[in-house]
């Protein structure tokens, strides 16, 4: 069956043809330690007619797969630019279970990608903070590289990020290649000194004054548990920044991911096509409880 | 515009089921209790039956549902897929207005939108609407509040009308044109359009008070609760009648939440099962691992009749949610069937 | 039509359900709108048995254990190996035990007895659950002369006045508890007696909330107030002062001290003298109670039957006294004797490590009932018949595959009598049989021959030895909706009599050590230890939803404890027992408990393992078990 035989049907002028309904089989080529708990796939497709119809946009989520298991949602980390296609999951529940336990060589099933996605055109010339607080990294690491490629169209890009321990750090080898980009700005803490952490310690929220993270033609995208990111946003509104300049991405339980099971419903919005990125204003607005 | 004698539509439904799968009002012999479900060859659809129980959206949207089969292979690490839908076009004959409305909320919201839902597509596509002008209402009827019925005004293909020596039958569609074409039939005259309103005044009769003695009152309602200003209250009596038995959901003609769960067979054989769900229950927002966004039972309720009666909501049907059956009222164990609902907020407002 | 009706088989309630089939498998269910209880309506269970019906977790085959491990077996080979090794027990000597099942249908109840009694030649039998539904057959015999429920489960739609004894029937038979709302909205008086505020309580008139273990108490409280308006109308047609009882009833309600009572039950006694005065002034009553393994106590249940007999008002046709069962044959086990007998408990023979017992033969149990798991295990042999696999399986020996209640003809007798017929309405996956053919087969090799060749000749049996069930066959059951078995088949049946009393005024067994008075109470979407609802897929979900947010269970205690105990919501806690044993477990805070009550969902598996074991009366006492606790901050 070829790939338009599959999504002709389900495209409709959004100029977006993700794999809707029958999902496309990837193949594990490698997975990577990540964390305590957090293992990274890197996945190629089986049928290479698909891949030029896989186009992702930073923030937007893929419905996985895993044979035996189930699907889950789970939200996209490669730039839509020269990346290897891969996911950061932690194991919480049955079927984040299941997948753990894979090795390489084994398949799994992928539709995708939904989702909005974050303004990128839109952006272009502001500074950018990006404020992550453990697995919160996972869902801006696409936005970060894809702004590091193209360093030149923004102006200070700052990476606040936090973890509990030096060993829950994600992403920790491409931290070192993005502060080789000139001008990218990195402060990384954990909650508790350990020996051998040279590092900043302290929480996440912290950091704000530290890095002196500017307000004016700046956009914050932020993600991280509840608890961080309402005194990350506290800080940043306490500093003049507007809601509308305070981005972040949503997670909702999701079974369909085309807006149409309803379970990712909040008020009026569906967080699987309207969301999963909104801005602090939209959030707030939302109509219920977050 | 033509006339049909019993016959003609009984060849009709005959002849369809040589090319479509044809679904029809049939009694079960044992209860009485009406379905509309699959005729099978010898079968004729019981155009004189009562309206079914369950809402035609079963056939479009059943319960439970396999869309996806698969295995895996671990030790070979390979792995085979095979959809499961996909079927013989269906014919729907003599659905009542109020499931036409339905399956057009339905429509509108699996196939309107951004995304085409694949699996609701492949029943619906090709299919066949034929409507039957309603006759008698139950008692917890409303359509003539939600403008759904007695009589359908359009979606249909084909519309029959019981007169008293035929049926009188109207077009609805280049389909359904198609098919009168085909057949001859024999055209009715203008009058017979007067006998149909005077069919359709008959059971406009025999609604119940409360659906006819102010049929303003829903759009009352649709405003209070768009607005938010039903009192928290009043949300709070309603869940407490809430037995959480998702029946309302069920039954609804324009519900379409579903849930989605792999199950294993046998070995390494695996169904991708697509249930019904229902926004009253708690496990429906629930996340993987964290807390859930919507837990009291009243705003679980709320969700719900904000869903049919808010004018937000109503866009994506391009119609109010709420056609107006009346069948959450038959089967709540509570007494907040959507009719009730609105009746608590009429109150409320007249207080 | 895929469409075919049957009985639910989710509870005691007996709610009609069609079931959408192929033939092959279930793809739906609907409610039956023309039966006369449920009308229309179906729980969350009852909406969801397609899920049930479609598991993968069927026994497809008949199996044998070999090498430690079961393997598929032929029914011969099964049958044969059962015969033969139970042979060489001594069933008269109480050396086999039988463990039958409350869900099964009569006809598979009725055989299994036989082959307990014609063949296995042995008194040890019983349903697991019978000691709260013991205590109520027990009783309503004494009292009405039959047992099993006085009038039916319809008569809550016409009555004056309801009165629920303890339970959440919104949860635990919801159809009955969404009767019961539409009885309150037309007018009904409905008064809830439950020491915690359940949704029930939440909907009715008026709720008496009353102490730990004072339920009886009230009860007669209820009742002395009520006989002291009698004394003064005396218009009265019966003759309730000639009744045997009588006089001895009533000196004891007069003993009751007001300001006693209000010490122990924390009712004022000016409060029931004013319910007294409308309960008198009702032309019917209806009462309903729990029973099964959540029931009442021996005493509480007196109490009711008393109180019932005192209204004079049980010959009205809109009267009812109703034990309400959790499971759904519970009521027709007992009418095929599977309760067993006094002097032969399995569960008693199980406990005790001297008792002679060296096989057990049990159908289709709820694992989560696995006590003296040891001693199980270490039985020369076990028999497991089920149509879903569950942990009884790792225990047996042989196995064999049932039909589940939609792949045979079988009737059920549900909480008020009523008995319907469910027909076959989709094929059995695999080699699954109904049970009284398993049960047929292993007699026809031990030598017996009992020659039925469908379940409408089996009950025909039913129909010769059951006096009660004499008019019924399948035949007339097959047409409506079930009809209740004949009372007037008792002698007695009629002849009223009240049950002696004594009044106490219960002292909570709290001290200042441990001030909290533990209660067993009931969790959303679990039923019969959750064997068949984790099986399904959304009820499934909606369980698995309290465990998310209390992984390690929960403890219900109201806000101002909590405030004492300086613990919020989700907060673990150390439970400690006035034996010693303590569990860690969470907090849930809830306006609806009483201040010094807790309540622990008895799915909590420490609860049954660290808990309930010592407290083997908490078993017993049902409903009204309290266990001393102190709860501590951790």
């Amino acid at each position: 069956m070829t790939h338009s035989q599959h999504h002709s049907e389900a495209c409709r002028d959004t100029g977006r043809c993700p794999i809707v309904t029958f999902p496309e089989v990837v193949n594990i080529d490698e997975i990577k330690d990540e964390a305590p708990e957090v293992k990274t796939f890197y996945l190629s497709f089986l049928n290479p007619e698909v891949v030029p119809y896989f186009r992702i946009k930073s923030g937007q989520f893929i419905m996985c797969t895993v044979f035996g298991a189930g699907e889950f949602a789970v939200s996209l980390p490669p730039s839509p630019e020269h990346d290897r296609l891969h996911i950061t999951v932690r194991s919480v529940g049955k079927v984040t279970d299941a997948l753990h336990a894979l090795r390489p060589g084994d398949k799994l099933g992928l539709r995708g990608p939904f989702g909005n996605g974050f303004p990128f055109e839109t952006i272009k010339g502001k500074n950018i903070v990006y404020v992550a607080g453990g697995i919160g990294l996972i869902p801006l690491r696409s936005s970060i590289v894809h702004a590091l490629q193209h360093r030149q169209d923004f102006g200070r890009i700052i990476l606040l990020y936090g973890a509990r321990s030096a060993g829950d750090l994600l992403y920790q080898t491409d931290i070192e290649e993005w502060k080789k980009v000139d001008g990218f700005e990195s402060f990384i803490t954990i909650d508790r000194p350990e020996s051998g952490w040279q590092g900043q310690v302290g929480y996440v929220p912290n950091l704000i004054e530290k890095a002196k993270v500017p307000v004016e033609d700046t956009v914050a995208f932020v993600c991280g548990p509840p608890v961080m990111f309402n005194a990350v946003i506290a800080q940043l509104l306490k500093r003049g920044m507007s809601e509308d300049d305070i981005i972040s991405t949503l997670e909702r339980q999701m079974k369909c991911g085309i807006g149409k099971c309803q379970h990712c419903a909040i008020g009026r919005t569906l967080v699987c096509t309207d969301g999963p990125v909104y801005t602090y204003h939209q959030i707030k607005t939302l109509g219920e409880v977050i | 515009m033509y006339l049909l004698t019993t016959q003609d539509i009984n060849d009709l439904a005959r002849e369809l089921q040589k090319t479509h799968a044809v679904y029809g009002p049939q009694v079960n012999a044992q209860t009485g209790q009406v379905f509309f479900d699959l005729l099978a060859e010898s079968e004729l659809p019981d155009l004189d039956a009562a309206i079914p129980s369950m809402p035609v959206k079963e056939i479009l949207f059943p319960q439970m549902e396999r869309i996806l089969k698969y295995s895996y292979d671990a030790q070979a690490q390979r792995v085979t897929l095979e959809k499961q839908y996909g079927e013989k076009p269906k014919v729907l004959f003599g659905l009542r207005p109020c499931d036409l409305a339905g399956i057009q909320c339905l429509d509108r919201f699996f196939l309107g939108q951004e995304f085409v839902d694949d699996v609701y597509l492949a029943h619906r596509r090709q299919s066949l609407l034929i409507t039957n002008t309603c006759t008698r209402p139950w008692d917890q009827c409303f359509c003539v509040c939600t403008h759904t019925g007695p009589a359908a005004d359009e979606g249909f293909d084909l519309d029959l009308t019981r007169l008293d020596d035929g049926y009188l039958v109207q077009v609805g569609s280049e389909k359904g044109q198609a098919l009168a074409d085909a057949h001859g039939w024999k055209t009715a005259e203008h009058r017979r359009l007067a006998e149909k309103a005077a069919v359709v005044d008959r059971c406009v009769e025999r609604f119940p008070d409360q659906a006819k003695d102010n049929k303003a009152w829903i759009s009352r309602a649709m405003n209070r609760i768009t607005t938010g200003f039903v009192k928290h209250e009043i949300w709070e009596y309603i869940g407490q009648q809430c037995f959480e038995c998702g029946a309302c959901s069920f039954v609804c003609p324009s519900c379409s939440c579903f849930n989605i769960e792999d199950v294993t067979l046998c070995g390494d054989s695996c169904e991708r099962l697509r249930t019904r769900d229902s926004c009253s229950f708690s496990g429906y927002t629930r996340m993987a691992g964290d807390h859930n966004p919507r837990a009291p039972v009243e705003d679980r309720r709320n969700k719900r009749f904000f869903c049919k009666l808010s004018y937000t909501q109503s866009k994506k049907y391009l119609r109010p949610g709420c056609v107006g059956c009346g069948r959450c009222q038959l089967v709540c164990p509570g007494d907040i069937g959507l009719p009730n609902v609105v009746q608590y907020i009429r109150r409320e407002t007249t207080e | 039509m895929n469409y075919q009706a049957c009985v639910c088989n989710l509870c005691g309630t007996g709610c009609g359900q069609f079931l959408k089939t192929d033939g092959t498998r279930v793809l739906g269910v609907a409610p039956i709108v023309s039966h006369p209880v449920s009308k229309g309506k179906l729980c969350v269970r009852g909406w969801h048995a397609n899920e049930l019906l479609n598991t993968n977790e069927r026994i497809t085959t008949p199996l044998i254990r070999e090498d430690g491990r079961l393997r598929e077996a032929s029914l011969d080979e099964a049958v044969s190996l059962v015969v033969r090794r139970l042979g060489e027990c001594n069933g008269a000597a109480d050396e086999i035990g039988l463990l039958a099942s409350a869900r099964s249908s009569n006809e598979d109840g009725f055989a299994l007895r036989r082959l307990a009694r014609e063949v296995f030649k042995t008194h040890l039998l019983g349903v697991g659950a019978e000691a709260g539904h013991r205590n109520s057959m027990d009783s309503l015999s004494h009292a009405f002369g039959y047992p099993g429920a006085v009038g039916d489960l319809t008569r809550i739609d016409k009555a004056d006045y309801i009165l629920i004894v303890g339970t959440d029937i919104a949860r635990q038979n919801p159809i009955i508890g969404g009767n019961l709302h539409a009885a309150q909205r037309r007018g009904a008086r409905l008064v809830s007696l439950s020491s915690s505020r359940t949704q029930m309580a939440k909907l009715s008139t008026k709720h008496f909330q009353q102490k730990p273990g004072t339920k009886a108490l009230v009860l007669n409280a209820l009742a002395k107030a009520l006989h002291a308006l009698r004394t003064v109308n005396h218009a009265r047609h019966a003759d309730i002062d000639r009744l045997a009882g009588y006089t001895q009833y009533v000196n004891a309600l007069r003993t009751i001290s007001s300001v006693a009572l209000e010490n122990a039950s924390g009712i004022r006694y000016e409060e029931i003298e004013e319910e007294a005065q409308i309960l008198d002034a009702a032309r019917s009553v209806v009462i309903l109670f729990p029973s099964g393994i959540s029931g009442l106590d021996k005493r509480t249940i007196e109490a009711i039957c008393n109180l019932a007999v005192l209204t004079d008002r049980m010959d009205d046709p809109q009267s009812a006294l109703i034990p309400v069962a959790g499971i759904s044959n519970l009521q027709g086990s007992f009418d095929m004797g599977l309760s067993g007998e006094a002097g032969h408990s399995v569960f008693g023979s199980l406990a005790d490590p001297d008792s002679p017992l060296r096989a057990l033969f049990v159908v289709d149990h709820d694992d989560g009932i696995i006590r003296n798991r040891e001693r199980i295990a270490a039985l020369e042999l076990v028999v497991y018949c089920g149509a879903f696999r569950n942990a009884f399986m790792d225990l047996a020996d042989v196995v064999f595959p049932l039909t589940a209640y939609n792949e045979s003809d079988g009737t059920y007798t549900c909480a008020d009598r009523r008995v319907q017929l469910t027909r076959k309405n989709t094929d059995t996956p695999g080699a699954g049989l109904p049970g009284w053919r398993v049960y047929q087969a292993i007699a026809e090799q031990a030598g017996y021959t009992w020659g039925w060749r469908d379940a409408a000749e089996v009950f025909l049996a039913i129909t010769d030895a059951i006096p009660a069930y004499h008019d019924l066959t399948h035949h007339r059951l097959a047409k409506g909706f079930g009809i209740h078995w004949d009372i007037t088949a008792f002698p007695a049946a009629g002849q009223m009599k009240f049950h002696e009393v004594q009044i106490d005024y219960p002292k909570s067994p709290t001290c200042e050590e441990f001030p909290f008075a533990l209660m067993v109470g009931k969790g959303r979407h679990f039923w019969h230890q959750n064997n068949l609802m984790r099986k399904t897929l959304i009820p499934r979900r909606e369980y698995d939803q309290t465990l998310l947010l209390y992984p390690q269970g929960y403890v219900e205690i109201c806000p101002e404890d909590a405030q004492k105990l300086k613990v919020k919501d989700k907060w673990l806690v150390h439970l400690t027992s006035s034996t010693g044993t303590s569990m860690k477990i969470a907090v849930k805070v809830s306006p609806d408990v009483q201040p010094g009550t807790a309540y622990i969902p008895y799915f909590i598996k420490n609860m049954i393992s660290d808990f309930l074991i010592r407290y083997d009366n908490a078993f017993s006492a049902g409903e009204e078990s309290i266990i001393p606790v102190r709860i501590e901050e951790k």
